[in-house]
């Protein structure tokens, strides 16, 4: 029951982090930060809201800052084998599992907002625009093929435990 | 008869392919669990993978019979595309005989994927012996659940609000099951709520177990009601 | 021979009365419009004649009997038999094989006069409603049946195509039943035409040439409703709808010069089939 509990505070932990990704991406890039806060949909998740950035460099490495640092996270804790501490290594799973979830995460926004129809819509109606394109994407041949990495990633994550 | 029941699975195994969401919820989801799942417990345990393999197919019926048929027919009422098909010279039957058949086909689908994927990644095929057990808890609990969806559906309550219902009816027989792992272990008394729901007796048959009365109960209960419920079924304008 | 036979019939839904002791007889190659305004009961009367809903008192009677199958009866409900996720030549297949039909014959003897080759492999919900409409009738009408009875069939039809439509439905000198609210349509296609109104037929069914003659004149006078000028009619005929007053005005009449002492806005215009359904609905309370 403890490790359960202990996962968990791990995985609130990388979730911080994660978005502290973000912010330091931002900051870097002198990309304005509108918001910092936590939203219940699609589920439970912090979240930092910025200006659009300029440029498409911009965006990405805003987009893929935080999965950036969950990922050097993960590489220095297998080095050293997660010193020991197993709910540590639970928690850091959970966490690159969700942000890399085909449903709702970064790289979905990164596809979404790469899309023709967004792309030709611009920036007005972000939200209304977003929605169409996301539902387009969702279960599109490349969605799968999103799906299927991610299912790929859980196996891999799960065998390495 | 025969051409048109066959032209009726065609036209709803087209229809349910377009839903992009059914198609996913209905073939790639069930393998999606039985591919976690069975890494996080099924390695090097046979044992496992064979009870997760009837785990994720009796969950993956009793949805499909829930959202795929009641639901379905409920709309066909509500939408009033019901009143053409009763004025078509064809027995109305066939047309939705040919809806359960073309889930039974997505089902065998499941069945097939679940195999290869099951061969592939756990070294693990159910014995031969067990086909029968497999298809003939396809059909007992695709219908079974279909009854109980159409019931649920023609309840009477408002129209929409039944798919609430059917989640709750859904999720509450799924995780008092035995579908992923043996709930009577870690709590006897979830164990025998799950035990007198409908979905541990259609996993009995799948596993070639004994599934005692309980079965015939939930076989006879909906389509009584159901048929009760049917009757009273009245257009209104 | 009738075709359909409509005795008695009342209707009531949650003590609201829909139809009220509706009788009317629909013979055999006669096209019958049934006109009436949103609401006035038109789709519950089908569903009555079609036996999807059971009145409170009468009966029907299709090609005479009180127990018949829908085989020669070709059908358009007031909602499509259409599935949106299916496209147009995957539906039109399906009844073909219903109805054991060939789908080339379909594709000669029907698709030109409906337009259906441009949408034939469209999808259902990328059509329009005009579109839907047109590939509906086509489902009523291709298993070639003595009888149609179709709800508002030419709502949000493309009116360049609707003469080669019904063409089609008339072919053979096919009895038809249909319901609309547009009375040009009514008056050029049918060959009699009833009125319903307050859940009744509020005149005999008649032929719509024969219904405008049977009005009090065949040219009528529209102005602005003023209790003023309403006093001066005494003795003509007249009807009140929309806040104007229209008053049925026989040739050489001296009417128009007293109502052009008292107002400069008003139009003389040929009487209709509007001024049938509306002077007998409003009649009784305003003449």
């Amino acid at each position: 029951m403890m490790i359960i509990l202990h996962s968990l505070l791990f995985f609130l932990l990388f979730m911080l982090i994660h978005e502290g990704g973000h912010i330091i991406a931002a900051k870097m890039m002198a990309i304005p930060i509108q918001k910092v806060g936590a939203s219940l949909k699609p589920y439970p998740h912090f979240y930092v809201s910025v200006t659009w950035p300029r440029s498409i460099i911009q965006k990405y490495t805003y987009l893929f800052a935080g999965m950036a640092i969950s990922w050097l996270i993960f590489s220095i804790v297998q080095i050293n084998d997660y010193w020991g501490i197993k709910s540590l290594y639970y928690g850091l799973i959970i966490q690159l599992i969700v942000e890399m979830n085909p449903f709702h995460s970064d790289i979905i926004i990164a596809i979404v907002t790469n899309r023709k129809g967004f792309k030709k819509a611009g920036l007005n109606n972000f939200e209304s625009v977003y929605k169409k394109e996301l539902a387009a994407y969702h279960f599109s041949a490349l969605w799968y093929l999103h799906f299927s990495l991610w299912m790929f990633v859980i196996v891999l994550l799960l065998k390495m435990t | 008869m025969f051409k048109i029941l066959c032209h009726s699975i065609y036209f709803h195994l087209i229809n349910y392919l377009r839903i992009k969401q059914a198609v996913f919820f209905s073939l790639a989801f069930p393998i999606f669990l039985f591919i976690v799942f069975g890494n996080i417990w099924g390695l090097n345990q046979q044992e496992y993978v064979a009870s997760l393999f009837t785990g994720v197919l009796g969950m993956t019926i009793a949805s499909d019979g829930l959202f795929a048929i009641g639901p379905v027919i409920r709309e066909y009422y509500a939408s009033g595309l019901i009143k053409y098909l009763r004025k078509l010279p064809m027995n109305i039957l066939s047309y939705f005989i040919g809806l359960i058949i073309s889930r039974v086909i997505s089902l065998l689908v499941v069945l097939g994927l679940l195999t290869v994927v099951s061969k592939l990644m756990f070294n693990f095929t159910p014995p031969s012996e067990q086909i029968i057990n497999l298809i003939a808890g396809i059909v007992i609990g695709l219908f079974l659940f279909a009854f109980l969806g159409l019931t649920i559906s023609f309840s009477g309550i408002k129209y929409g609000s039944e798919k609430g219902l059917i989640n709750f009816v859904f999720f509450g027989v799924l995780f008092t099951s035995n579908c992923f792992y043996p709930v009577g272990q870690f709590n006897r008394i979830v164990g025998a709520i799950g035990d007198a729901l409908p979905l541990n007796p259609i996993l009995h048959v799948l596993r070639g177990e004994a599934s005692g009365f309980i079965i015939v109960l939930w076989l006879i209960t909906p389509i009584v009601l159901f048929s009760v419920l049917f009757r009273r079924i009245k257009f209104v304008r | 021979m009738n075709k359909i036979l409509v005795t008695n019939i009342s209707y009531t839904v949650k003590g609201k009365q829909i139809l009220k002791d509706l009788s009317f007889e629909v013979k055999q190659n006669e096209v019958f419009a049934l006109i009436g305004k949103n609401g006035s009961g038109k789709s519950s009367l089908i569903d009555i004649i079609l036996q999807d809903l059971k009145p409170d008192c009468g009966e029907v009677k299709l090609f005479e009997k009180e127990k018949f199958n829908y085989k020669n009866v070709g059908i358009l409900y007031d909602h499509l038999p259409l599935i949106s996720l299916l496209r147009v030549e995957e539906i039109i297949k399906y009844y073909c094989t219903v109805h054991k039909l060939k789908y080339a014959a379909i594709v000669q003897h029907f698709f030109e006069d409906f337009e259906i080759s441009p949408i034939e492999k469209s999808y259902i919900r990328t059509l329009s409603l005009g579109e839907k409409k047109r590939v509906s009738i086509l489902l009523a009408v291709m298993h070639n049946p003595d009888l149609l009875i179709l709800d508002e069939p030419f709502a949000n039809v493309d009116p360049t195509i609707t003469n080669r439509i019904w063409n089609v439905l008339k072919r053979d000198g096919r009895t038809i039943f249909f319901t609309t609210h547009n009375w040009a349509d009514a008056e050029k296609r049918a060959d009699k035409v009833a009125f319903l109104g307050n859940g009744q037929l509020i005149a005999e069914p008649l032929r719509p040439a024969e219904a405008i003659k049977n009005l009090p004149a065949q040219k009528k006078l529209i102005f602005t409703s003023t209790q003023e000028i309403e006093q001066l009619l005494t003795k003509e005929a007249y009807y009140k709808h929309d806040g104007n007053i229209v008053c049925f005005s026989q040739p050489g009449s001296s009417l128009i010069g007293v109502i052009a002492q008292h107002t400069s806005n008003f139009s003389i215009q040929d009487v209709d089939l509007t001024d049938v359904y509306l002077f007998h609905l409003k009649a009784e309370s305003h003449v």
